[in-house]
């Protein structure tokens, strides 16, 4: 029952979240003619094998990039909502009703873990379907994009993505409402900053940004399991601190 | 049951160095309806936080239902088996009333249906409208529905008439009273209208700076208080200013609010002449201004 109201609490910025995001896929991909263009300046695609690479390339560089961005800007949303559930937040709108939350004759932990869970979904769902949107949305260039590619890269972002959703969560859990904002802000500038940095050189400081766009997967062709299970492994962990936080937290 | 629905011994909470209860030692009678009173900022939501488990005590013991409310478990089975309206009345965010009383209904074995209904009724309740669109009055309403239709054996209420207008006050009396008469529900609510605890509470306890200063019956209090108005020909001797705790010098009458020493203000007042004692009952307004010093 607690999770069924959890998603019911979020859904509106799920839908809105899975709207953009599917919208953004749309416009990248319908925009594709015109980078092409841009590309036929320097070098013209030669068979259909290195015009699909260009395609791909121009996906994972502009969607691909943009959808990991997009997932961590949701995750802090998410964790700001009511995970925890937090004081009164104007940003994410959560934590109005915390007290009545609280009141209810179940404990923090398992509250935490059921909102951390359908969050968890929120997001997994959001990668999900983002990435296969690059599928769907390819015939309208006259292309095609590779499921099973489309689907890797889900997992990895999925899954390397949750140990930055944990971070947050656990944030929420210990710092007050403005506090987490700012300390989440700074987080999300460094991932995204140290993901331009690593475009634009090619240095081998290591990037979460590069991870949760599957630099790895799609530059080189190699599954970054040790990310991923690193990222999923680090989520359980911040989660589980965050439980453990939240039972000492007064309200 | 046991003898007491809420227990608390030596019970301090500290928030950041300032202490916001003190040395507390309150004692409730299951079945019994009892005010809890004091200024903003006395200690009052804080006590109420801790009997549901929802802060931890800093030092002391909080036993509620027979549960200890410092632990996670006993804090879970308090929660069981008590209805509670907070301070703020805030429900959650994105659910209708009707939402909010599923999700209410499904945690509780002990939820009345006949009940729910009842108060949907009578509440007037929209039932369809999320709880940011509902006025302070219907969130007062609905967060009373959900304390009362689940049937608890304890109510722990914060302000519980705030924000209703004078249909809804009587209203939300009438059921808390009705839950003690025909349940059995011990009542502990807090509040700021004094004569809306005169007319349900049997039982006053009275916060002042986080101590409590007074916790009793209210026919013993009503008993026990008593207001001496002494006037003089000339002006009130200075003996009997000082035990009647008057300081007005020069004043020709003395108006006191006398707890046990009502004989010996009236014998010394008749000891210097005075030309007229005029002993009156007390109200729970005067029994309160004089506990938090004013």
């Amino acid at each position: 029952m607690l999770w069924r109201f959890a998603a019911r609490q979020t859904q509106l910025r799920f839908w809105l979240a899975l709207a953009g995001a599917l919208f953004l896929a749309g416009l990248v991909v319908y925009k594709y003619p015109v980078a092409l263009e841009r590309l036929k300046l320097d070098s013209a695609p030669g068979g259909a094998p290195e015009a699909q690479a260009i395609y791909a390339n121009y996906l994972w560089n502009r969607w691909f990039s943009l959808l990991g961005a997009l997932w961590v800007v949701y995750a802090f949303i998410m964790a700001g909502n009511g995970v925890v559930p937090q004081t009164s937040c104007t940003l994410t709108g959560g934590g109005a009703g915390v007290l009545y939350m609280l009141s209810l004759p179940v404990t923090r932990a398992r509250l935490l873990y059921t909102r951390a869970a359908v969050g968890a979904a929120g997001l997994a769902l959001l990668a999900l379907t983002g990435a296969l949107s690059a599928c769907a949305f390819s015939p309208l260039a006259g292309q095609s994009y590779p499921l099973l590619t489309a689907v890797a890269h889900a997992v990895i972002l999925a899954g390397a993505g949750m140990g930055v959703y944990g971070a947050f969560v656990l944030l929420a859990a210990i710092l007050n409402e403005p506090l987490f904002g700012i300390v989440a802000y700074v987080l999300i500038a460094i991932t995204v900053f140290t993901g331009i940095s690593r475009t634009f050189h090619s240095s081998a400081v290591f990037s979460l940004f590069d991870l949760l766009r599957g630099t790895s997967y799609h530059v080189d062709g190699v599954f970054p399991w040790t990310g991923v299970l690193a990222g999923l492994a680090a989520g359980a962990l911040f989660i589980r601190v965050a439980a453990t936080a939240i039972e000492h937290r007064d309200f | 049951m046991p003898e007491w629905a809420i227990s608390t011994q030596a019970l301090e909470k500290v928030y950041g160095g300032r202490p916001a209860v003190r040395e507390l030692n309150l004692e409730v009678p299951s079945g019994s309806i009892c005010g809890f009173l004091g200024r903003n900022g006395a200690g009052k939501t804080t006590t109420i936080k801790m009997l549901m488990g929802m802060a931890r005590p800093t030092a002391g013991a909080v036993t509620v239902l027979g549960h200890d409310a410092a632990t996670r478990e006993g804090g879970v089975g308090i929660r069981r088996r008590t209805g509670f309206v907070s301070e703020d009345k805030a429900l959650i965010p994105g659910l209708t009333a009707r939402q909010m009383i599923a999700l209410t209904r499904a945690l509780y074995p002990s939820w009345r249906t006949d009940l729910e209904q009842d108060y949907v009724r009578r509440f007037r309740l929209p039932l369809d409208r999320s709880v940011e669109r509902l006025s302070k009055g219907m969130r007062t309403r609905l967060a009373l529905l959900l304390a009362l239709a689940r049937a608890p054996e304890l109510l722990l209420l914060d302000e519980p008439t705030d924000g209703l207008d004078p249909e809804g006050i009587e209203q939300a009396l009438q059921s808390i009273v009705a839950a003690a008469a025909e349940a059995g529900t011990t009542v502990f609510f807090s509040s700021h209208r004094l004569a809306e605890v005169e007319q349900i509470a049997d039982r006053v306890a009275i916060l002042e700076d986080g101590k409590l200063v007074v916790n009793d019956s209210l026919d013993e209090l009503r008993a026990s208080y008593r207001r001496v108005h002494i006037v003089f020909d000339d002006h009130a001797p200075e003996q009997l200013r000082a035990l009647a705790g008057a300081d007005m010098p020069g004043a020709r009458s003395v108006s006191v609010l006398a707890k046990s020493n009502v004989d010996e203000i009236v014998l010394e007042a008749r000891r210097h002449n005075a030309r007229a004692i005029d002993i009156t009952p007390v109200t729970l307004k005067d029994v309160f201004l004089e506990s938090v010093g004013r």
